[in-house]
């Protein structure tokens, strides 16, 4: 038993845009860089912790950024 | 009809009066279609992620307007023969909610 006493519970993260309210934009380029990797790649739910819904937005929010520019498909 | 909204990307090299008679170009076309345009946003130069067509930077403006849905395919047919749109990106209008304000 001793040896699991140093596992911690992993503090549940609560999605950004259900406590602020607010709906992913493409506009808002600035917010939608918090959910991509280094490379560019979208961070997956598990590491942002947002719900099914308002991921779903962010990753087509970040989808029309990449089109028109603002965000990179690949970076560096 | 139904709210859509445009972004456009524009060639960087353009000036400011050139710019004002491109818009004015694309209002044109927008009411020739008897739509109606409601708001303009000028977001001026800004860093492309990615190059574009050999560009580095493009000259961002955001238009809101509404239009028959039946008309847009014509509105986008004529909007792909303007050479100074480096790109665009066209789509449906979400319902207004309170947006976080940060820029």
């Amino acid at each position: 038993m001793a040896r699991y006493r140093f596992f911690k519970k992993p503090v549940r993260k609560v999605c950004l845009f259900c406590a602020e309210k607010i709906v992913a934009d493409y506009k808002n380029v600035d917010l939608l860089r918090k959910y991509i990797s280094e490379q560019g790649k979208i961070l997956p739910r598990r590491v942002t912790g947002n719900c099914a819904k308002h991921q779903r937005g962010v990753a087509i929010a970040i989808k029309r950024a990449r089109e028109i520019g603002l965000l990179p498909y690949v970076a560096k | 009809m139904r709210k859509y909204e445009l972004m456009l990307a524009i060639n960087p090299q353009f000036e400011e009066e050139e710019l004002a008679s491109l818009i004015e170009k694309v209002k044109k076309i927008i009411s020739k279609e008897k739509g109606e345009v409601t708001n303009i946003n000028k977001w001026g130069k800004r860093k492309l992620a990615y190059e574009i067509k050999d560009f580095t930077e493009a000259i961002y403006v955001v238009m809101k307007f509404n239009i028959d849905e039946l008309s847009i395919s014509e509105f986008e047919r004529v909007l792909k023969l303007e050479e100074k749109i480096i790109r665009y990106l066209l789509i449906l209008q979400k319902e207004e909610k309170p947006v976080k304000a940060k820029k």
